[in-house]
Formats: structure tokens, C-alpha cells, sequence
């Protein structure tokens, strides 16, 4: 419940109090808050959204000021991340951002009003992972597969975790802040004792960075998006780093069809896909090699 | 000898009056100092630093200059409250509850608040409204150190002299 508590912290007051009347239960399975303009908040379940009781519509006002908090007033220190859409803030908790945009030759620079925002709220999940990590030794490279909002990022970290805290050096490209949720340095969400972590920069970018600077036995990067990703996978291929990451996609074989991962699977990348499935709010997992 | 003391106090009184306002010169002079200094740091700390606003404001509420640091004292003591007021609000209350403290007049404090309406914002419009209000505050220095050459001496003799004659008018 302490992402719950963490991301409700970022709402004023008269939203706090009405996620605070919900049921543990319903707090246990919040995945994301959803505040739109003009319409009631909402609470995303994994049976899907549901209007906030207590709560009015959301007025332009009420939106500035949940963005004003989420920003700590100081958006122009989150630029970079504003250009993707989203805001990664204390906690590991990340806040998308719609509305209209103004952009300049490098894209979107800023809003000149929001009209929608969805406060993801990081899950631990510890064990989740403890059957596909038995020992560090063979542990094999790794893609976690799963359509959005599947669950991949709360497997690998606790992938992560099972092997830093025995002893394998990993080595984390977190450009989000979603896996480690670092604020001042220090990761607020348990990656384990022997993770190095990069936020911030480009997961190419980091992975080539902590390749040649931190000495990996585990090159760790939630979503491979970009062919730039593709290359630094095979780069710590060649040096001998295991691979762990995660793709959308919803099985093996819909990854073979997306182009983006052919030179992954056709260089033998990984040797391990686990495929998570989310049928009726439950999920299960699926271990296929490669 | 009662006459003679009584004579005393009443030109003592009026001539700490004097020196009162003649302080109060002297003091607006390098309040306005400190003050640009501080909005220097703290426009430095955005436009070259990228530093979050709230950890600006509590390092220049610890590190100003002493004669500036309550009006950032007051602005972080208010941050908790962030999402329920707009920033604005708070540098506003902030500006208006130390104006006095500060020996701001309307102008000056009006000049402070001004650059509180895009705080925290787009990058370029903060950097324009800091050095707006910077130049504003070197102009009202310059005005300030001016009244302090024409006026402070003024001040003091006016004090003394007053007392001087409201002695003499009671004698």
C-alpha cells in the first residue's frame, strides 16, 4: 500500500480524502489515478477504470494544481522527460501528461493547459520473480513480454533484486525512474544491494555507459522501443553481460513478428522469454526459451 | 535642573527620530543589496543549474543574505502547502508579509512579486521575468543610495534641531 499512499500524497486535499475512504482491497489492486477535466477522477483496477466516490469533476484550477504538485513547481526541471509525456517523480511513481503541447525543433517543450494526467502507482511485488531466478550463476538472458500494463516493470525489478542481493553485479538503465525510482540518489524502490543505476540519459545511451564504466555481469533496461536499444543489447552480448529487459508484445511468437526484435532474436540475444498474461484481473506467467 | 533635563530628553527624542529614519536609508540601501544578490542566486540556481525551486528556496532561506532571509524563510515555511495554493499565491503572501520587515515600498514589492507569476514554469520566461526584476531592484537601489547621500544627514540634523526648537517654543 505504500505506493498507493505515496502517489495519493501527490493529489490535494479533497482527493486524498477520497482515495483514503477506499477499501484495502481496492487500494491493494490500484494500478493508476486518472484526472481529467470535466470528469470525475478515477481509479484504474485490472478491471479497468472506476469513478472516484467523494470526488467532484475536476476543474481546470484543480488540475493546475495537481500538476504544479507533481512538478514541485519546477517544470523546467523535468524538460526531458516532458518531451515523452510523462513526469517521473519521488517514489518511482510516473505521471503521464496530456493537454495541448507547444513544441520547438526538439518537440514538445512544455503545455499551455493539461487536460489529462494518469499517476501510475508503482507496485512491489517481492518473490514475484523467485521462480525464474534460481541461481546467478546460470542465469539465463532474459526478455519479459506482456502487452501495456501487464506487469513487466514490477517483475524485472524484482528480477533485479533476487540477483543484486545475491551478489550479481547488475548494472540498471532506468531512463524512466520506474524500475528504482531514484530521488536524490538513492533508489526508493528495492533494486537490491549490487545494482548500479543510470536515470535520466537514453537507455542506449546509459547501457553503452555502464558497460564500459561499471563492469555488468547483468545489463538490466525496461523496454527495448528503439533500434538505438537494439544495438547496445547486442554490444553487451559481444562483451559476455547477461541481458535482462522487457518488450510489449503478447507472446513469443508476436515478438518474432515485430521487426524491431528480429536482430535480437536472430543474434540469440536472449535465451528466455517469460510471458506474463492478465486474464480476469489474475496473472500468470510463462516461462518459453528461445 | 528639571527644566534642563526634560530640555535633553525632548531634543534626545527628536533627534533619534532623526537618526530613526536616517537608519532606515541606510538600511533600504543594503536590503536591496542583499535582495539582488539573493534573486542572483536564485536565478543562476534555474537558468544555469536547473535546481528544483523548493530546494532553492530552503538553501536561500538558510544561505541568503540575513537582512532578505525572511522573506524566504516565510515562502519555505509555505511550501507544504503546494498543490493547495498555486505557487504565486505563496510568493505573493510571502512578498506582502515581509515587505515591511524589508523596508520594501509598493514599487519594490510590486517588482518582487512580479517574477512569482512564472516561477517554476517555462525556462526562458523565467529567465526573462529574473532579470526583469533584477534590473528593476538595481534601478530602486540606485534611487535608494541617492536619497541616502540627499536625506540622511538631512534626517539627523532635522532631529536634533527640532527638538532644539520645541525646547526653545516650551521654554
Amino acid at each position: 500500500m505504500d505506493g498507493f499512499e505515496n502517489a495519493a500524497a501527490l493529489l490535494p486535499t479533497e482527493l486524498r480524502r477520497a482515495l483514503s475512504s477506499l477499501d484495502p482491497a481496492i487500494k491493494n489492486r490500484a494500478e493508476e489515478f486518472r484526472i481529467r477535466l470535466g470528469q470525475r477522477p478515477t481509479v484504474l483496477l485490472d478491471n479497468g477504470e472506476h469513478p472516484l466516490s467523494g470526488a467532484c469533476a475536476v476543474d481546470a484550477a484543480l488540475l493546475r494544481a495537481v500538476f504544479e504538485r507533481v512538478t514541485g513547481a519546477s517544470l523546467y526541471t523535468h524538460a526531458g522527460e516532458l518531451r515523452q509525456g510523462f513526469i517521473c517523480v519521488q517514489g518511482g511513481i510516473r505521471v503521464g501528461v496530456c493537454g495541448r503541447a507547444y513544441t520547438d525543433d526538439r518537440g514538445i517543450r512544455g503545455f499551455h493547459s493539461i487536460s489529462s494526467l494518469a499517476v501510475r502507482i508503482p507496485r512491489e511485488i517481492a518473490g514475484c520473480a523467485e521462480a525464474f531466478v534460481r541461481d546467478t550463476a546460470s542465469f539465463p538472458s532474459t526478455i519479459i513480454i506482456s502487452p501495456p500494463g501487464g506487469g513487466k516493470t514490477t517483475l524485472l525489478r524484482d528480477m533485479i533484486r533476487l540477483l543484486s542481493n545475491r551478489r550479481m553485479r547488475v548494472s540498471l538503465a532506468d531512463e524512466r525512474g520506474e524500475v528504482a525510482g531514484v530521488w536524490n540518489g538513492e533508489a526508493q524502490l528495492d533494486v537490491g544491494v549490487c545494482t548500479d543505476i543510470m536515470t535520466g540519459a537514453p537507455k542506449a545511451e546509459s547501457a553503452m555507459l555502464l558497460l564500459r564504466a561499471m563492469n555488468p555481469q547483468l545489463l538490466a533496461l525496461d523496454e527495448i522501443t528503439d533500434p538505438a536499444d537494439v544495438r547496445a543489447c547486442l554490444q553487451a552480448c559481444n562483451c559476455g553481460v547477461r541481458l535482462l529487459a522487457t518488450a510489449h508484445a503478447r507472446d513469443e511468437k508476436d515478438l518474432l513478428c515485430r521487426r524491431l526484435y528480429l536482430d535480437l532474436l536472430e543474434n540469440k540475444a536472449f535465451d528466455r522469454a517469460v510471458i506474463i498474461r492478465t486474464e480476469n484481473g489474475h496473472r500468470s506467467y510463462r516461462e518459453a526459451w528461445l | 535642573m528639571i527644566h534642563i533635563l526634560g530640555a535633553i530628553f525632548i531634543v534626545g527624542a527628536c533627534g533619534v527620530v532623526g537618526l530613526e529614519q536616517s537608519y532606515r536609508l541606510r538600511a533600504r540601501v543594503r536590503v536591496l543589496t542583499a535582495l539582488i544578490d539573493a534573486l542572483n542566486r536564485l536565478h543562476g540556481g534555474i537558468v544555469q543549474n536547473l535546481r528544483p525551486l523548493p530546494e532553492l528556496i530552503e538553501i536561500l532561506a538558510d544561505e541568503a543574505p540575513q537582512q532578505v532571509r525572511p522573506f524566504f524563510s516565510v515562502l519555505c515555511g509555505q511550501l507544504d502547502k503546494l498543490g493547495e495554493k498555486p505557487f504565486f499565491v505563496l510568493w505573493r503572501a510571502a512578498a506582502e508579509e515581509s515587505c515591511e520587515k524589508l523596508y520594501l515600498r509598493e514599487k519594490e514589492t510590486e517588482a518582487l512579486i512580479e517574477p512569482g507569476r512564472v516561477l517554476g514554469g517555462d525556462l526562458k520566461a523565467q529567465d526573462r521575468a529574473l532579470t526583469l526584476c533584477l534590473e528593476r531592484m538595481k534601478e530602486y537601489r540606485s534611487e535608494a543610495y541617492a536619497e541616502l547621500r540627499e536625506r540622511s544627514r538631512l534626517y539627523t540634523v532635522l532631529g536634533f534641531s527640532g527638538g532644539l526648537l520645541f525646547v526653545i517654543i516650551l521654554l
